[in-house]
């Protein structure tokens, strides 16, 4: 499991690049998933899911469906890192 | 309750009506029924099955004289010279030729789809008055290119790229594999990533391509297994200028556009696969009445008698589901979902029906003369075109597991105190599929989303459910409007429908529920035989599952 939060944004730029087969240098974060990636909802949900392997955290369905761009993707896991550890 | 049911059970009894009906209302089931005789003449007289089979090609003189049956003109608007047929009418008639031959089933069935869908819904006015009419007198037939070496279901891996030049054209690049009408299409539609177009880095877009664009190439004519008439080559695309009103749609909208286009073309093709489906009863009934051993038709063993009963439910059921994708089409709601279960469905049941078709011909059916041969060959790749079953089946129990878990699932009522019972099993059915995603959202969480064997178990038991659904609608709908006499023919359909597609959801859930990739893993690292102490299939069912939705007859 990753805990280290600067590495967040690196980590989904990666597995983005493996799902939506681009180049990890070319994605921004303010790219959206389907429109700019052509990540389909189903492929949203298998980017959160490894996500949360890798992070061992447990998002909620509605937040991960919310998630629309690269952005709101890392900052559900910050978020959820931060919750996590407050707890 | 889904979005679909909902509409389905304010609709009513109205809903099972429309099912019994080969279009969307009683008007156009009458234009159908009064269109089909003249089909059926064509088939009859002017399609050489056997020798486009043999010669792999549809002869020029079948393709202009289903031009002058309107054969192209079937989903194109009276405006623009076509029949203005919804999806259900249209793929009542691709039923009928399906039954008949297969590859000019595929060759119309593409335009009237997939080649088509884009212009007649999402193309700007200018741009359908330049291409719609030729289209439907069949002087240009249409194709569709999205599939390419690097990308079949993943169109994120789409390589073929426009970009925008400083003259202001598209400068096109890239190949396309499998498309079929390839070699005499004269407008293509393909899928092209389009960076910068629309706002965004990396779009997706669908463009009009026609043969004579200088740049286009269009390679040699694949050897396939089935459909062997119909034709399938890749395409090329080299420095292929194109001005911007050849994208359809709006700019980079490629992805959602695409999800319209591919609706369409999974329910006419799934359209296709009940006549492919009817082909095998009719080909099977007559030779199991004629046959004779041990001093009796074949017909009079129950074996044979429960192969065609499988068969002429597999039809009805085939049917019902791809005129609920329809119906959904026709009010303009979403039927995507549903587009995809009858896709995985009806290929699944061509292919099942195909073979019984050859097993009930016996030794003869293995003979090529008779036709169930070449039908079990064209209906293999109703299970990997247009969709291959097994992402079919993991993206609708996907989704179907999301829609179960927000909504739930309540069937509609169905009229007839004769269906009592089969709602209760429809209904117990529901509360089980139910359970099993809650379970599986308990212990699996979002790994459903990458482990693929519960999801798409859970797609099989979503698409067997639809089928029963659609199924006892229809039938509902039949004898409501039927004269009590005629009313009880219908009723042992009903019985063995509900039988067989409960049993079906059952071995579904069953499978997801018990679905362990760890396992398969595990064995695929074992030289041969099942790795020490674990449990077989049955026994993992029987200590896991404990089914509600038992149904019996009587």
């Amino acid at each position: 499991m990753q805990t280290d939060n600067p590495s967040i944004e690196a980590t989904v730029h990666a597995l983005i690049a493996e799902l939506a087969g681009v180049d990890a240098a070319s994605i921004r974060n303010q790219d959206h998933l389907m429109q700019d990636l052509g990540l389909d909802s189903l492929q949203s949900m298998e980017l959160l899911s490894r996500l949360s392997e890798t992070y061992g955290v447990d998002p909620d369905m509605d937040e991960v469906m919310a998630a629309a761009t690269v952005d709101a993707v890392i900052s559900l896991i910050r978020d959820i890192l931060a919750r996590n550890m407050a707890a | 309750m889904t979005d679909w049911l909902a509409q389905a059970a304010d609709e009513g009894p109205a809903l099972g009506r429309a099912l019994a009906l080969s279009g969307r209302d009683h008007d156009e089931h009458a234009a159908v029924q009064a269109f089909l005789p003249g089909l059926h003449g064509w088939l009859r007289d002017r399609l050489p099955s056997a020798r486009i089979d043999r010669e792999a090609m549809i002869p020029a003189d079948v393709l202009s004289s289903a031009s002058s049956l309107d054969l192209f003109g079937l989903t194109i608007p009276e405006r623009f010279g076509g029949l203005g047929l919804s999806m259900s009418a249209a793929g009542e008639i691709i039923a009928g030729v399906a039954r008949r031959d297969r590859s000019v089933a595929v060759c119309l069935g593409l335009h009237a789809g997939l080649g088509l869908r884009g212009l007649v819904h999402l193309a700007r006015e200018d741009q359908r008055e330049r291409w719609l009419p030729p289209m439907a007198a069949g002087e240009y037939i249409g194709a569709f290119a999205a599939t390419e070496a690097g990308a079949g279901s993943h169109i994120a891996g789409v390589r073929t790229t426009a970009r925008l030049a400083e003259d202001g054209m598209l400068v096109l690049d890239g190949e396309k594999i499998f498309v079929t009408n390839g070699g005499f299409a004269r407008v293509f539609t393909i899928l092209a990533r389009t960076p910068g177009l629309g706002g965004h880095r990396h779009g997706w877009s669908l463009l009009l391509v026609t043969r004579g664009d200088p740049g286009f190439s269009i390679g040699r004519e694949e050897n396939k297994l089935g459909i062997r008439g119909s034709s399938t080559t890749a395409i090329s695309f080299q420095g292929v200028k194109l001005p911007m009103d050849r994208i359809i749609g709006e700019p980079s909208g490629g992805i959602e556009a695409f999800r319209e286009v591919l609706g369409w073309g999974r329910s006419l093709m799934a359209f296709g696969c009940v006549g492919m489906a009817r082909a095998g009863l009719e080909m099977s009934l007559a030779h199991v009445t004629n046959r004779q051993q041990f001093g009796r038709p074949l017909i009079a063993f129950g074996q044979v008698r429960e192969s065609i009963a499988r068969m002429r439910l597999d039809v009805i059921s085939m049917e019902s589901l791809a005129r609920l994708a329809g119906w959904h089409s026709a009010r303009g709601l979403e039927f995507e979902l549903l587009a995809s279960a009858a896709k995985l469905y009806n290929s699944e049941a061509a292919w099942r029906t195909a073979d019984r078709t050859v097993q009930c011909h016996g030794g003869s059916g293995y003979i090529e003369e008779t036709g169930a041969a070449r039908l079990l060959r064209d209906a293999r790749i109703t299970r990997i075109f247009e969709g291959a079953n097994e992402v079919l089946r993991f993206r609708l129990g996907c989704a179907f597991l999301d829609q179960v878990l927000r909504e739930g699932l309540t069937p509609p009522p169905l009229q007839s105190p004769g269906l009592t019972r089969h709602f209760a099993g429809m209904a117990n059915a529901a509360a089980d599929i139910e359970k099993a995603c809650l379970r599986l959202k308990r212990e699996l969480g979002l790994r459903l989303y990458r482990e693929q064997l519960a999801s798409a178990a859970l797609g099989d038991a979503a698409a067997a459910w639809l089928a029963l659904w659609a199924t006892l609608a229809r039938i509902d709908g039949e004898i409501t409007t039927l004269p009590a006499m005629d009313q009880s023919a219908w009723l042992p359909l009903a019985d063995f429908a509900t039988r067989c597609l409960l049993r079906d959801i059952q071995d579904a859930i069953s499978h997801a529920l018990v679905a362990d990739e760890e396992l398969l893993v595990a064995l695929g690292e074992t030289p041969g035989g099942n790795p020490p102490g674990s449990l077989s299939g049955e026994e993992q069912i029987k200590t896991r599952v404990k089914p509600q939705s038992d149904f019996t007859l009587g």
